[in-house]
């Protein structure tokens, strides 16, 4: 025997116990010091620590609780805080709202989450792509709702087909687990292919630049109608759950009327994939999709702040891989004519290293317009946007560029990827101070004099 | 094709997986801005490929696709007619495996390439290269620091009739040991390099052009050229700083070993 199973072996009830208790305490001591040093937000090195005394804590934790995990390229958060909400109707519900979604994040949101919801019965989390499989294999969880795959932090990634044959590898080990699949995409079928209690839902693709290329036989899909097929006979699935209308979503269980206060299509079908995932640990659509319509911007994600000392409003979106924008893109597109627009991006480890992305993204419907850009990478932006004939300001301090965006017009609209979008929403939410506009118009105003030398 | 430079991307919907669609937008854009008349085409992998282009584009792409991409591309044979009659082609990254005599799939299985350059790709031992790229190319008779991004895993070989398209200076390249990076071989530039590398590099969108139509006229929005210089600059100075810390990091864990 090794020392492992030595030490495994000896793990009686009582000791596991102890180990339990022992990660809780820690987990919480440094979630508290986390928050009275104010270092970070605190949200996965909790985790981590937990992880560390216990590896089993993530299935202790959920026990007695009934999970729903949402994972995929874009609409992970929205999605979770809808379900979550829409759970929520039925009884208490613990959720990793915070968007921290790798193993670490999840062990600390369900920690601190039991901790004001002792008697929750739901979890809902979104979980990264590539850490579906660890998080999926201890939860065990009562369903899983699969989005979308397209390309994001490739750097980290790879290849997208790979997270779809991962995917696929995980839900043969979980045969338990009822399964909400976006029928749209032909890399979620692939990886839902052989499942047995599958939903089927009419989620929604934006972007098949990515899938046009058929998983299963290395031939080619078309899309077409609405439908999508290939040639080996491998095509969408009938569909259970669907848009009959504008808000109207035709189910199992009947037709039922939306009621959203988040903006944009594709989060009427983000709640589609909510209210089926809902159905699966027995909450029926009629109850949830009232909790949804309490949901009006998700961790910042279209919110609106008052830039203090003006009249104007910001309105903060994340828009973070070219599936992301195409999405984000017809509603900008009716913005652009009376807001400013700013475009951040950065690229660290959790927005992917690498942003060749942004010459996927049809940045020529600026053409002839204004965009303030800002950001660790605004270099590149700057000449992708100068290259599709748009007018550019580089404001590499993303705060100064909103200040300078709203001297344009009042009311300016950000649309950033992740760590850049991060930085301006904690900047937003701590502003208001009229000396902090001044600090950021004399920085400006440096700028510009060095500028024109 | 008349007056106009005609630029083709092949197969966008199989291969341009790192924003290679960009090359195309680049080279357009600096035609446009210097007045010369430019015809754009993206042709998909449903459509045959138009003969007699100037420049053919032929991007990054995933295992399977990359599979398809060369068996209709080997089919028709467009490309070998058009590097043979002289046309430009940027070949990057899975477009550079397609070029070869062969590459790997997903499984670890030979592929047959086009067999227009004299390599071979295989599956690179050890991690997979993810990282700047920085080399130093030959273009217009000096030599020319290019930058991209570099994201594969497999290495290539070259065989005694290809030349390397460049030095490395940071990065991996072709291969951990081969210190060079992608094929120069009649008007075929063939590299690991993305980025899109074009965009990174305006003097290696310029050679291709100055191939195909002669001097060049400068381009007189100069901001948008200070705006180009700053990018090469800015991912030049980048390069350089994270191969300085993997030198360090390496030495670091080789004492580490000891």
């Amino acid at each position: 025997m090794s020392d492992t199973e030595i030490r495994k072996s000896v793990w009686s009830t009582s000791e596991r116990l102890v180990r339990k208790q022992l990660a809780l305490l820690a987990a919480r001591a440094s979630a508290g010091a986390l928050r009275f040093f104010k270092l970070g937000q605190g949200q996965s090195l909790p985790g981590k620590i937990a992880l560390r005394i216990d590896p089993e804590i993530l299935s202790e934790l959920v026990k007695t609780i009934d999970v729903v995990l949402v994972s995929g390229t874009n609409g992970k958060t929205t999605t979770t805080a809808l379900l979550a909400s829409g759970l929520e109707r039925s009884g208490p519900t613990v959720t990793n709202a915070g968007g921290s979604n790798m193993t670490g994040g999840v062990v600390s949101a369900l920690i601190g989450g039991l901790r004001s919801h002792s008697q929750a019965t739901f979890a809902a989390l979104e979980v990264d792509e590539i850490y579906l499989t660890p998080v999926a294999r201890s939860i065990k969880p009562k369903a899983i709702v699969l989005l979308n795959l397209s390309r994001d932090q490739l750097d980290r990634t790879q290849e997208v087909r790979k997270i779809a044959r991962r995917w696929k590898s995980l839900l043969g080990e979980l045969p338990g687990a009822k399964v909400v699949a976006n029928a749209d995409d032909p890399l979620v079928v692939f990886a839902a292919s052989e499942v047995l209690d599958v939903t089927w839902v009419a989620g929604g693709i934006s972007w098949t630049e990515d899938s046009s290329g058929c998983p299963v036989c290395t031939g080619r899909i078309t899309f077409s109608g609405g439908s999508w097929q290939c040639e080996c006979g491998f095509q969408r699935p009938e569909v259970t759950w669907q848009l009959s209308g504008d808000l109207v979503v035709a189910s199992p269980a009947g037709n039922i009327a939306l009621e959203l206060n988040i903006p944009g299509s594709f989060n009427i079908r983000n709640s589609l994939m909510a209210l089926a995932g809902c159905a699966c640990v027995g909450v029926a659509p009629e109850i949830s999709k009232n909790g949804m319509a309490g949901v009006v911007s998700v961790s910042g994600r279209f919110q609106t702040y008052q830039l203090a000392g003006t009249d104007g409003s910001v309105m903060l979106t994340l828009a973070k891989n070219p599936a992301g924008w195409v999405e984000l893109i017809a509603m900008v597109d009716s913005w652009v004519k009376d807001r400013a627009i700013v475009i951040g991006l950065n690229a660290k480890l959790a927005d992917g290293k690498d942003p060749s992305w942004i010459w996927d993204v049809p940045f020529e419907i600026f053409a002839g317009h204004l965009v303030v850009v800002c950001g660790e990478r605004a270099t590149d932006m700057a000449l992708r946007l100068r290259y599709a004939e748009v007018e550019v300001l580089v404001v590499p301090d993303p705060y100064s560029a909103i200040v300078v965006a709203s001297k344009k017009k009042a009311d300016v609209v950000v649309l950033a990827n992740y760590t850049c979008f991060q930085r301006i929403r904690k900047d937003l939410e701590r502003s208001g101070s009229p000396t902090r506009i001044a600090r950021a118009l004399d920085g400006i105003n440096g700028f510009m004099s060095k500028r024109s030398k | 094709m008349g007056e106009a430079v005609s630029i083709v991307t092949v197969f966008p919907d199989l291969l341009g997986t790192y924003g290679d669609g960009g090359n195309a937008k680049v080279l357009a854009a600096r035609l446009k801005l210097r007045g010369i008349a430019v015809t754009e085409l993206e042709v998909r992998s449903s459509d045959p490929l138009p003969q007699g282009a100037d420049i053919y584009l032929v991007g990054g792409g995933e295992d399977s696709p990359q599979v398809e991409a060369s068996k209709i591309l080997g089919k028709s044979r467009a490309l070998h007619r058009a590097v043979e009659a002289g046309s430009y082609v940027l070949a990057v990254c899975a477009g550079l495996q397609i070029f070869g005599e062969y590459f790997v799939d997903a499984e670890g299985n030979e592929v047959p390439g086009l067999g227009i350059l004299d390599c071979r790709s295989v599956k690179m031992p050890g991690a997979r290269a993810v990282g700047e790229l920085l080399v130093r190319a030959e273009l217009n008779g000096g030599e020319e620091l290019l930058v991209g991004y570099e994201n594969h895993g497999s290495s290539t070989h070259l065989g005694p009739d290809a030349r390397p398209f460049s030095k490395v200076v940071a990065g991996i390249g072709n291969s951990r040991t081969a210190k060079a990076d992608g094929v120069r071989y009649k008007n075929v530039i063939a590299t690991y390099m993305h980025g899109p590398v074009l965009a990174r590099n305006s003097e290696l969108a310029d050679f291709i052009l100055r191939g195909v139509f002669g001097d060049l006229p400068t381009i007189p929005d100069r901001s948008l050229s200070r705006l180009a210089r700053q990018l090469h600059q800015e991912r030049v100075g980048a390069a350089m700083k994270s191969h300085k810390g993997n030198l360090r990091n390496r030495v670091a864990s080789g004492l580490k070993g000891w």
